[in-house]
């Protein structure tokens, strides 16, 4: 525990000799930041917003990729099941981007030159890539079987894939959660 | 505030204490917390628009109910686990915030909208399951379920910023301790 205390603080003071500070601080004096942080209610609502998107969008992506891997969702084909969950992801990581992004203007200098900040976006792209390759995966399989069924006929890759997208939308928000308590 | 000598007792616990001094304790419970209450959320929606009828209707209800109800309840009890441990961190001022006495209310009413549904219409259930016509007082329990929630973690994000905004007549700048030193 110590040793990740220690790590994340040597990395706080590499960031703090980078160009971030700058554009942190330049971020920082734009309107847009000034406007969110004279308005003591904005933080509260775009986390408002933030969490509400990430349960629609987390719960979507723990049905469907149960129902890949034939743990949820008897009765449904996977394509069903990819049409009725699929675009509430998607939408909701518009949403989580763009109350992100407030959040950013709301305090640029603590999130910016917060090293549990980078790695929560690190994971947030590597999640994206995985989500890319996987759903055009699955859509391919669609395309040739309709009623395509990983359980019966698809490698491991596939299952693999599904419970890594499940864990990392949770390490997303735990980083989330973490970037709340580094020291600055 | 009601028993207030009991929450005393639990923040300044050895327990207590340690969830507020501990450096891991509170994060590490709060992020769990997060994980139970966007499942409890993100599952209950989906079984909530089905009810209302904004989503998927090709599915009869007992199916998504499947698929949604172990989720949901496993999630839950992590959350109030969670929930209650993050409580005891402070236990006094949590039982003067508005919000978090808010946030309680409100799943007192959702507890009691849903024993309600569980008990009338979902006895017929079998009448209306892949109906094309959902009966009025199903949509509108699925309504009011789905905004209860929303306003539950509303409340409960909430409670983060205002939680050294109210403090508890026994705590240091609490309303026995005259006005505050700055």
């Amino acid at each position: 525990m110590a040793g990740i205390g220690e790590t994340i603080f040597n990395l706080t003071e590499w960031l703090r000799t980078t160009p971030l500070v700058d554009f942190a601080l330049w971020l920082n004096a734009k309107p847009m930041s000034e406007w969110v942080q004279s308005h003591f209610y904005m933080v509260p609502i775009l986390q408002m917003f933030h969490i509400l998107a990430i349960a629609m969008g987390f719960g979507g992506v723990l049905l469907f990729n149960l129902r890949l891997v034939g743990r949820s969702g008897a009765g449904t084909t996977v394509a069903q099941s990819a049409h009725r969950y699929m675009p509430w992801m998607w939408g909701s990581l518009v949403v989580l981007l763009l109350s992100g992004i407030g959040m950013v203007f709301g305090d640029p200098v603590r999130l910016l030159v917060n090293p549990v900040f980078w790695i929560k976006m690190i994971l947030f792209v590597l999640m994206l890539l995985l989500s890319i390759v996987h759903l055009s995966t699955v859509s391919r399989k669609l395309r040739g079987t309709a009623n395509w069924e990983p359980a019966r006929s698809a490698g491991p890759a596939i299952r693999i894939s599904a419970y890594t997208l499940i864990i990392l939308w949770l390490c997303i928000m735990a980083g989330g959660r973490f970037m709340a308590y580094a020291p600055m | 505030m009601l028993f207030p000598a009991l929450w005393h007792a639990i923040q300044y616990s050895s327990f207590g204490v340690f969830l507020a001094e501990s450096p891991w304790a509170f994060p590490t419970f709060e992020t769990i917390h997060v994980f139970a209450l966007v499942t409890v959320f993100g599952t209950i929606a989906v079984m909530d628009m089905r009810m209302i009828g904004l989503a998927s209707r090709g599915r009869a209800m007992t199916e998504v109910s499947r698929d949604t109800l172990t989720l949901t309840w496993t999630a839950f009890v992590v959350a109030a686990i969670t929930g209650t441990l993050l409580f005891c961190s402070k236990a006094g001022s949590y039982m003067v915030n508005p919000w978090f006495l808010s946030k309680m209310s409100l799943m007192a009413v959702a507890g009691l909208n849903m024993f309600i549904f569980h008990f009338f219409p979902w006895k017929n259930v079998k009448n209306f399951d892949t109906a094309r016509v959902i009966p009025g007082n199903v949509r509108l329990a699925g309504f009011i379920s789905l905004l209860l929630w929303i306003t539950i973690i509303c409340c409960g994000r909430m409670i983060g910023f205002t939680l050294d905004k109210y403090l508890p007549a026994d705590a240091p700048g609490g309303a026995d301790a005259g006005p505050p030193a700055s």
